[in-house]
């Protein structure tokens, strides 16, 4: 039996190089899909939270920002507060995915499995942008699950804001996927995914002004009249805010900040991110 | 060579190894080993824990840079073309690496396509080497629910989905009953007449040994002897006594009168060479009524180690040393 | 391989369907209160023609297509007018209240200060400053305009120093008709006035030509206002709305009170 294919002849050699390049590229994100998939507890929460934060906590607060007295301004944004909230669990969403990829980082390296890909032909860059790739395509099917509620939190949404949501959601998720990678390179004992959540995911959202507005029409002085100075300190430097902000401009047209600055900042973060993981995955 | 003209053995030269040394800090964990393992041979690596097989193996393997050295694999030099000798290369790690949320054909399957096999091949071959370890009616299983044998059996169908030349296993049968050693065995040898294939085995069972072409011996990174198992006990073995003293009193006084003849096992046994024709007559007319228990060896690889390394292979215990090794090999964050 | 892809899809086709069901939920009772009370009350000022008019019968745009709405939603209007409405120029005055009525009409502004506390249904009614004039009749300088400022709520003084910048000699009028008047008279051939007030002129004096001032000295949109949070009752004002904008009805309203969707009214 004779199955050994011909070699040593370079050009055999780039032909395998390309095939091992995009088949590794293919497996290795549709092994992240299938995980995803088989992962129930992970595709429970992936359902459950918008459910939790746009029926259940946007129901019940809205009575508290509803209007009441023509002229009385209580919430500065032209929305309802579900209205306003439905991007920022968008954004939640891709983020519990995108960090639990990284989870799966840390599983593979401790059951063994990353020695597999390792000893394969795959230059490290492929894998890494494979799993980058399928974390992030699994965080963006998470991210438009929030969609399916759209209806319900009276956010009208028409195919163009899809789209380019889609493609925003997207880069939001690259970006935290490659964020996660970085977070388990630096995780030697891992005892459980609560750490990310109360480390990482929490903090994020909270300071994001996913759940509280920073009032655009006021000026940053008055702002620090409403908040004090250290809170809004704190979301203006946390770079999710403007991924929040892109997001809510894209689909219920309301900015905080400069609409241009939302997409920089997270291509920002989804080049930066990648960067610093792929060196840090080359040095190991 | 024995073992010249056997059975799947062609001229070329499957692994070339020459000076190779890897350090852990200040410890060398591999010093200058050199040696060729020719195509199709089946060669063995002996030596204990730490002794640096596997960092050997994970050099050879290209997941670990030697500080001096170069090695090939089928032609291709780990270092600067490590692309290419990977995709020649087959591993069999110790600690299984499948993914056990995927079924067993995923798991192949994604094997097939990282090392760039194409389609029909890959699908081919995925049926054939299920086929090969008895799996095929597993097929759609996922791997959890496999036993720890048919995970060993899964991992050496997946290092020959792709064309794999040299087939590297570290400690294939460790941990497993002698039935699936035995299968597992059964199998390797059916690859080598089936493929031209190299197999570099990692083991420290002596009697999977013997079966080898050739062997190597290495402890505290170094390598200590290279040949065939016969040429090795012809040129290293000694009859061996195995004896159990009835009280400290005799142990002791044995250990002084025998020096450094005898080594103590971890169960409490005293091993002693054997050096002349009369020597276990005498020993008899001393001891015979002061030992509970004693047995005598034939000259065996298990006695080319000892007097080699002037321990028993079965010596297990995590040295200092080997600990550190261990921990550098972690990655802890001291050591580099 | 059939058996381990449904086992993966059926997970997702539970809970998909969980999702599902749970954004089919009643968000709130907005709707729920109005059917239950059989009435639907909207507060209107007295007059703000031709959206409001206080005549019984063309009571005014807004209010004959929310007598429609109602109608359709088989309850019943209830007006609830407010005179102080549009008067007074700080709104808390009013006195408009969640308690009084559940849509705001005849005047609402669609603008970003009034969606922080309204959610508001576009009528693309739009009112912004509009300049009629007679036929021939063009912008010099030294000449009179006749200026009527209304209660709008448009801004008054960007108009006079865009007035005043053409050259142009501002006669103030005090009401639509002292307008019109001025214009019959000849007192002066050009007007200006918010296009809502022009549309009595224009109806008064036929032939004048019609165009909008720049942008820039303000536009607004109208509608209608529902408190912010009120999701039901919004959704189905807006489906009936759109209901009536595709069955003609709308088109019958606009052409009734002599309003156009978009852009100043036709004469």
């Amino acid at each position: 039996m004779s199955m050994i294919t011909a070699d040593g002849e370079e050009e055999s050699e780039n032909i395998a190089l390309v095939r091992v390049v995009l088949g590794g590229l293919y497996a290795i994100w549709l092994r992240e899909v299938k995980r995803a998939i088989r992962d129930r507890g992970q595709l429970f929460g992936g359902f459950s939270r918008p459910i939790l934060w746009v029926v259940i906590m946007g129901v019940g607060l809205n009575p508290y920002f509803r209007g009441e007295v023509y002229g009385e301004v209580r919430f500065v944004v032209p929305y309802t507060y579900l209205q306003f909230i439905f991007p920022a669990v968008i954004a939640l969403n891709i983020l519990y995915t995108s960090v639990q990829a990284a989870v799966s980082v840390i599983w593979d390296r401790e059951f063994g499995f990353l020695r597999e890909v390792l000893v394969s032909p795959m230059p490290r860059s492929v894998i890494l942008l494979g799993k980058v790739l399928g974390g992030a395509t699994v965080a963006l099917f998470h991210g438009s699950l929030a969609l399916v509620l759209s209806y319900f939190a009276d956010v009208p949404i028409s195919p163009g804001d899809i789209l380019s949501g889609l493609g925003l959601m997207f880069l939001l998720a690259f970006g935290l996927t490659s964020l996660g990678v970085i977070i388990a390179n630096r995780i030697r004992s891992f005892e459980g995914f609560g750490v990310f959540s109360n480390a990482v995911i929490l903090p994020l959202y909270f300071t994001s002004s996913s759940v509280f507005p920073l009032d655009p029409a006021l000026t940053s002085a008055q702002t620090r009249v409403v908040y004090p100075e250290w809170l809004v300190r704190v979301v203006e430097l946390n770079p999710l805010t403007y991924a929040v902000d892109a997001l809510r401009g894209n689909f219920i047209h309301f900015y905080q900040f400069d609409p241009r600055l939302g997409p920089l900042v997270m291509a920002a973060m989804a080049v930066g991110f990648f960067t610093i993981a792929l060196i840090e995955f080359r040095r190991n | 060579m024995a073992v010249e003209g056997a059975v799947g053995i062609s001229a070329g030269i499957g692994v070339e190894v020459s000076g190779l040394t890897k350090r852990y800090g200040t410890v060398l964990a591999l010093d200058h080993v050199s040696f060729d393992v020719k195509a199709g041979e089946l060669f063995a690596l002996l030596g204990p824990n730490g002794a640096g097989k596997t960092t050997l193996l994970h050099i050879l393997c290209t997941i670990m840079t030697p500080d001096e050295g170069t090695a090939k694999i089928a032609g291709a030099d780990v270092v600067r073309q490590p692309l290419r000798a990977r995709r020649r290369l087959g591993v069999v790690f110790q600690e299984p690496s499948l993914d056990d949320r995927l079924t067993l054909y995923e798991n192949l399957d994604f094997h097939g396509l990282v090392y760039g096999v194409p389609a029909a091949l890959r699908h081919r071959r995925i049926d054939e080497m299920l086929a090969m370890v008895e799996l095929s009616e597993w097929r759609d299983r996922l791997v959890r629910t496999l036993s720890v044998g048919m995970k060993r059996r899964l991992e050496i169908a997946r290092a020959l989905i792709h064309d794999s030349r040299v087939l590297f296993l570290d400690e294939p049968t460790v941990g497993l009953d002698a039935q699936s050693r035995a299968r597992i065995w059964r199998y390797l040898h059916e690859l080598r007449l089936q493929r031209q294939l190299t197999l570099i085995v990692t083991t420290h069972y002596i009697e999977e040994v013997e079966q080898a072409d050739r062997v190597a011996i290495i402890d505290v990174g170094k390598l200590l002897a290279i040949d065939s198992p016969a040429a090795l006990k012809t040129a290293y073995g000694h009859e061996l006594l195995d004896v159990t003293p009835h009280d400290p009193a005799v142990e002791a006084e044995i250990l002084t009168r025998f020096g450094d003849r005898v080594t103590k096992g971890t169960d409490g046994a005293l091993t002693i060479k054997v050096e002349d024709a009369g020597f276990i007559e005498a020993f008899l007319a001393d001891y015979g009524s002061r030992i509970r228990s004693m047995s005598r060896k034939e000259p065996s690889l298990e006695s080319v180690f000892l007097s080699l390394t002037g321990r028993t292979i079965r010596d297990q215990g995590a040295t200092a040393r080997e600990r550190t090794l261990a921990f550098g090999k972690q990655g802890g964050e001291h050591t580099r | 391989m059939a058996r381990r892809l449904y086992s993966d899809l059926g997970a997702f086709a539970l809970l998909g369907s969980l999702l599902v069901g749970a954004s089919l939920l009643q968000p709130d009772t907005s709707l729920q209160l109005v059917e239950q009370a059989g009435v639907l009350r909207i507060c209107v000022p007295d007059s703000f023609p031709p959206l409001v008019t206080g005549v019984a019968a063309n009571p005014g745009f807004d209010v004959s297509v929310l007598e429609e709405i109602a109608k359709r939603m088989k309850v019943r209007l209830a007006l609830n007018v407010n005179t102080t409405m549009g008067r007074d120029f700080n709104p808390g005055n009013w006195r408009v209240t969640r308690a009084q009525c559940e849509v705001v009409a005849g005047g609402v502004l669609t603008s970003r200060t009034t969606k922080s506390f309204l959610e508001t249904i576009d009528t693309g009614i739009e009112n912004g400053w509009v300049q009629i004039a007679k036929s021939g009749a063009a912008i010099e300088p030294g000449k009179p305009v006749g200026v009527y400022p209304g209660f709008s709520g448009l801004d008054r003084l960007t108009l006079s120093t865009y007035l005043r910048e053409k050259g142009l000699r501002i006669v103030l009028a005090s009401s639509p008709e002292a307008l019109s008047q001025g214009l019959k008279t000849s007192q002066y051939d050009i007007a200006v006035a918010s296009s809502l007030d022009s549309l009595q002129t224009a109806n008064a004096l036929p032939g004048l030509t019609s165009t909008w001032l720049p942008e820039s000295l303000g536009r607004f949109a109208f509608g209608f206002g529902l408190w912010k949070g009120d999701v039901t009752l919004k959704r189905r004002i807006l489906s009936t709305y759109r209901q009536l904008e595709q069955d003609g009805f709308l088109d019958k309203q606009r052409q009734r009170y002599g309003l156009r969707a978009s852009g100043p009214a036709t004469f």
